[in-house]
């Protein structure tokens, strides 16, 4: 039994070291693609979708004709979907009447205003970006 | 004063009566009679066979100018409004996404109202009414449940999960019912579902049977997709409601779009049962026959408006609208496909999406929606709403985010302004046009005729029409708060006296570029 014991506890320390190193890997990551957008994109964004999205769906993003996007609705439906996920969807079947028709950076802006709506607090220096998008999901 | 207060109690008792009165209906006797029933309206479509035909004279060419309003119920809710008020015993029973009201159909007074609270993300906010049976009503939700209510209290009875909405799936159909089975079908196409048609039992809502709508492996209809992978997301909503021959047990069922809608490289081949009537035996749910519209739809074209039975020089009609601006009509009996008309113009339809984009008539908007034909046996002809706009569709990526729209390319539509609606009258035996009226804007919701020659239509700019029915003459004209209008005219007696109840308000996605107004039930009667 000691000996079992013992045999376990060096492969625990061995997986647990795996495991903090990746955990470590992870976090420098993150580290590196910190969520973040600039108070401009959420002006422009709410701009934009003031002139092109609320009459479908709303003034206050709770969804009318179109889906909510805000609050616990929205976050069910989309918890589980990265950014990337979001835009590509946005981008290509939005506005309804017009899909695809805004620019890169107005898409951009919107997807910062809908993720300021919903309380992510990630208003910085540095710009949302495409490339960053598949890092992050609508989860807080 | 005296007798302000005495009258205010009794208006106060009998609401009180009313709203915890028992409610034992409709029998399946009912039911069977819903066509001829003056006193009720008891399914989105009226009755069984669909057709939207009211018996009621009181109300009639002769007097339907001296219309007036007789009260409004608003939900103060924007959402999707697309019902038909389902009426018995003089309440009306209206749904919007998560809220089920029953209001007095004679004053608006509400009764009781119930408000879900959803297990699953909710897809789509639009729900088409409910099935009414022996003291219960039946929905269904958002996130895919059915629902079953106390009638009488809007107080839960039971709910069961029918599909994983995180997928894709709702269930917006106003359900029928028949020989103590709810029929409900999985709507979700465009976000990629596999739809089933479901049976479930009306007493605890435990499941029937099932039928696959994109066959699979053995099943007839299998070897129309070229891709077996594609089956998966292969579409096939139900979302309207659903017609039932009471004579033969036979249940007509509209499919919608392949998915994914624009790409149909993705999945070649004829893509059975999509944009296709369905008939099924509805105690088994096995396939008896069916007539499919278009064959491997790349433009989002769904059959969705219910399909409608009726008999004309002895024989057994179908006749269903579709998304795509044609009216077909079937001999049932021999299953032969009699004409199929325009109810919108058209262009470029045999032409395939591109990514540089292809300009068609009518975009995925137009046509005729989720409001299908109404036929009266008086005139013998069909009337049709249909929406007459163009767009452009292009070719994209085939992309899946499970429980998001998948589209494979996009449609972008010209401006509204240009978009026109249409009230058409057909020969039901021939499909020649009788007469066209142009309301001045679109027309998703249903169309009601009467035996008192009325056809009852409404608009996307707020406004409800009586026209002659043979002649299309309007006879009456009011606006209802500018509330564009998806929804149809349910009409019915109470103590005697004929009512029309509209719903109208925020008309859904279908008629996109409208004003948001709230939902609303407006009653009309004579002074």
């Amino acid at each position: 039994m000691i000996k079992r014991t013992s045999k376990w506890t060096w492969r625990s320390i061995a997986i647990g070291t795996l495991f903090l190193g990746i955990t470590a890997l992870g976090v420098g990551v993150l580290a590196q693609t910190q969520l973040s957008y600039t108070q401009a994109q959420v002006d422009l964004g709410k701009t934009t979708y003031s002139a092109q999205c609320v009459m479908c769906h709303g003034a206050q993003l709770q969804g009318v004709s179109g889906p909510a996007l805000a609050g616990d609705k929205f976050l069910k439906k989309w918890g589980r979907n990265t950014l990337d996920d979001f835009y590509y969807i946005m981008s290509t079947s939005m506005p309804q009447t017009n899909p695809g028709s805004l620019s890169k950076d107005q898409y951009l802006a919107i997807e910062a205003y809908v993720l300021d709506t919903n309380g992510f607090k990630a208003v910085g220096d540095k710009s949302l970006a495409q490339e960053d998008l598949k890092s992050f999901k609508f989860t807080k | 004063m005296k007798l302000k207060w005495a009258v205010a109690i009794l208006g106060l008792s009998l609401i009180a009566s009313m709203a915890g009165a028992q409610v034992s209906g409709p029998t399946q006797a009912e039911l069977n009679n819903s066509a001829m029933a003056r006193d009720s309206w008891l399914m989105y479509n009226k009755s069984y066979t669909g057709t939207r035909y009211a018996t009621l004279t009181q109300i009639n060419t002769t007097n339907v100018g001296q219309l007036q309003r007789v009260c409004t119920f608003a939900t103060n809710d924007l959402g999707a409004f697309q019902d038909t008020p389902i009426v018995y015993k003089g309440v009306a029973y209206i749904t919007q996404e998560d809220k089920t009201y029953a209001i007095d159909a004679t004053n608006c007074n509400k009764l009781w109202e119930y408000d879900y609270q959803p297990s699953g993300p909710e897809v789509l906010s639009t729900n088409r009414d409910v099935a009414i049976y022996n003291g219960m009503l039946f929905r269904g939700t958002g996130d895919a449940h059915l629902l079953a209510l106390d009638a009488a209290t809007g107080k839960l009875l039971w709910n069961v999960q029918v599909q994983d909405s995180s997928n894709g799936y709702f269930t917006s159909s106003a359900p029928i019912v028949w020989n103590n089975m709810i029929f409900m079908g999985d709507a979700g196409a465009d976000w990629g579902i596999k739809g089933q048609m479901h049976a479930f039992n009306v007493s605890d809502g435990s499941k029937v049977w099932d039928f696959n709508v994109i066959p699979t492996g053995s099943e007839a209809g299998a070897d129309t997709w070229g891709s077996a992978d594609s089956t998966a997301t292969g579409g096939g909503s139900m979302w309207t409601s659903y017609t039932l021959n009471v004579a033969t047990g036979k249940l007509y069922i509209s499919i919608g779009n392949p998915a994914p809608d624009f790409a149909s490289a993705y999945r070649p081949g004829a893509n059975l049962y999509t944009d296709s009537v369905i008939v099924l035996d509805a105690k088994t749910g096995k396939l008896d026959h069916y007539y499919q519209q278009i064959s491997g739809d790349n433009k989002d074209f769904d059959t969705s408006a219910a399909p409608i039975i009726y008999t004309l020089n002895g024989n057994l009609m179908m006749s269903v609208a579709t998304k795509q601006g044609y009216l077909f009509t079937y001999d049932d009996s021999t299953k032969q496909q009699l004409y199929k008309v325009e109810t919108t113009s058209h262009l470029n339809m045999d032409k395939p999406p591109t990514t540089e984009g292809t300009r068609i008539c009518p975009n995925y908007t137009g046509g005729s929606q989720w409001s299908g034909p109404a036929y009266s046996p008086t005139t013998q002809m069909l009337y049709v709403n249909s929406i007459d706009y163009c767009g452009v569709v292009k070719l994209g990526e085939v992309r899946l985010v499970k429980g998001q729209l998948f589209f494979g390319g996009s449609m972008e539509l010209d401006d509204v302004s240009k978009a026109k609606g249409y009230t058409t009258a057909y020969d039901a035996a021939t499909g020649k046009q009788i007469w066209r009226f142009e309301p001045g804007a679109r027309s998703p919701g249903g169309v009601t005729v009467t035996a008192g020659g009325l056809v009852l239509t409404s608009d996307t700019a707020g406004n409800m029409y009586a026209l002659n029915a043979k002649t299309g003459a309007v006879l009456f004209k009011t606006n209802i708060d500018n509330a564009p209008s998806g929804g149809g005219i349910s009409t019915y007696e109470v103590n005697g006296k004929q009512y029309m109840a509209i719903a109208v308000g925020n008309s859904s996605k279908g008629a996109t570029g409208v004003g948001a107004v709230a939902a609303r039930l407006a009653i009309f009667a004579l002074p």
